[in-house]
């Protein structure tokens, strides 16, 4: 049986792993290999590596920090995120040691190109990010450049989930983002009906949220960011407290 | 000590896989040339991509036709996820696609056009040597499966009703449909002892 996957989010912002509140304010919290490293030793099923300061200053994937995954060892899979401008880029993210791609930026740019790069990796590899906001029962999608709202057309949702070039949404809850047990799980009832699954990640904390997350059959993993920092083992505590059959056993290294 | 080639056609998570058999104390390469692959104990056909794009990336690197004649000699190879597939005689990923015919089979979308991705168990198909994984979950990441003669399945994964071959075997030839190097501990221990069974055998 598939399991639903709890996946450990790392935001890193000028090479340091950050806290990022609301898209707005960054709380440093160290050195991300260390991040990484703990995620990966906890057994956490997916680790997802957003570094958001690539397609801002137009540096291209942080290839560098790829390579050092690498060579730290990391045997949990990896999603990429952060200044991926084309083909060759997310090509040469996968040959780096990332598993998986999510593109956020070139979605709204260049739905051909992102089109390209499925054909170059096939769509389970291809994530969409999709940062949005609620207003008036309405979702809207946030452009974290420009800092405006864009409509959610569901033209553009069924364009990428129809053509199969893509294989789940990242759905964000932009406004709490970093904040404590506030995912409102409207989103996911408002988001647009589409038969690619979501991946549900902004102000996840709490076993109760993710309780009721799993339990939505569209939702097929779910993210934590710093929370996962704040305790040795969380990923094992979570899952202990879950107990839920869809859910991968935690894993110690013991049990190998 | 064991000396394994991951065969670079340009596309695919090299490094991932370069590190954990660097872990597991293996002597690794990464290479497309010919003579270094030629004196390797074990080649590895890795894998994350689109079945046409990494066949014509095969046969542009001049590989594919090493491979077969590597098989023919019944060298070991093992193919990862898309490497698996590559094994394979044919896919209709994208479009039909020859494939390098080493394991008579052919690869097809899983139904409704879903994704498996996830971390799924194994079960056994037939009694093998090779069966090392109950009990553990394994990474899966595909939207194609393996279709062809049973006798070459040996172990095989549940994904909504439909029975996906997780693991093929044809002699020498392994193939597998997860990612055993990005599986953690589980991932590591059958990752090892594949390839010493492999050259053992």
């Amino acid at each position: 049986m598939i399991k639903k996957r709890l996946i450990g989010v790392v935001t890193i912002r000028n090479g340091i792993a950050v806290q990022s509140f609301s898209y707005k304010k960054y709380l440093p919290i160290g050195n991300p290999l260390c991040v990484i490293q703990n995620l990966d030793r906890w057994g956490v099923d997916e680790i997802l590596i957003q570094v958001i300061d690539r397609s801002i200053n137009q540096l291209g994937p942080d290839f560098s920090l790829l390579n050092k995954l690498g060579e730290i060892r990391i045997s949990t899979p990896i999603i990429y995120c952060g200044g991926i401008r084309n083909t060759d880029d997310a090509v040469n993210v996968i040959k780096y040691g990332s598993d998986r791609i999510v593109l956020d930026n070139l979605i709204r740019k260049s739905m051909s190109e992102v089109s390209n790069i499925s054909n170059a990796l096939g769509a389970q590899a291809v994530i969409a990010a999709l940062p949005v906001v609620k207003a008036d029962k309405n979702l809207f999608l946030y452009d974290y450049q420009s800092k405006k709202l864009d409509e959610l057309e569901s033209v553009f949702l069924k364009a990428i989930s129809d053509r199969n070039i893509i294989s789940e949404i990242l759905l964000i809850n932009k406004e709490t983002e970093g904040i404590k047990d506030s995912f409102d799980i409207d989103l996911i009832n408002l988001f647009p009906k589409v038969h690619t699954k979501l991946i549900a990640f902004g102000g996840i904390s709490e076993v109760d949220q993710l309780k009721n997350l799993f339990s939505i059959e569209k939702v097929s993993a779910v993210g934590i960011g710093n929370f996962l920092n704040y305790r040795e083992h969380s990923v094992q505590l979570f899952k202990e407290s879950i107990k839920y059959d869809y859910l991968r056993s935690p894993i110690y290294s013991s049990t190998i | 000590m064991i000396s394994v080639a991951i065969v670079d056609y340009d596309i695919g998570n090299h490094n991932s896989l370069l590190y954990t058999l660097k872990s597991l104390e293996f002597d690794v390469k990464i290479s497309k040339d010919i003579e270094i692959l030629s004196n390797s104990d074990v080649l590895i056909l890795p894998g994350v991509g689109a079945f046409p794009k990494a066949m014509d990336l095969l046969k542009l690197n001049n590989l594919s036709n090493f491979l077969i004649e590597w098989s023919s000699k019944n060298r070991p190879i093992i193919g990862i996820c898309l490497g698996m597939q590559l094994l394979c005689r044919k896919s209709y990923e994208y479009k039909d696609s020859e494939g390098l015919g080493i394991i008579d089979g052919e690869i097809v979308a899983l139904s409704n056009n879903q994704c498996h991705i996830g971390w799924n168990s194994i079960n056994d198909v037939q009694k093998s040597d090779f069966l090392f994984s109950k009990g553990h979950d394994f990474y899966f990441n595909h939207s194609y499966k393996f279709i062809g003669d049973k006798s070459f399945v040996i172990g095989s994964t549940e994904f909504n009703d439909e029975n996906i071959a997780a693991i093929i075997k044809n002699k020498n030839i392994i193939g597998v449909q997860f990612h055993p190097e990005k599986s953690q501990e589980a991932g590591k221990i059958l990752l090892s002892f594949t390839i010493k069974k492999l050259i053992n055998d």
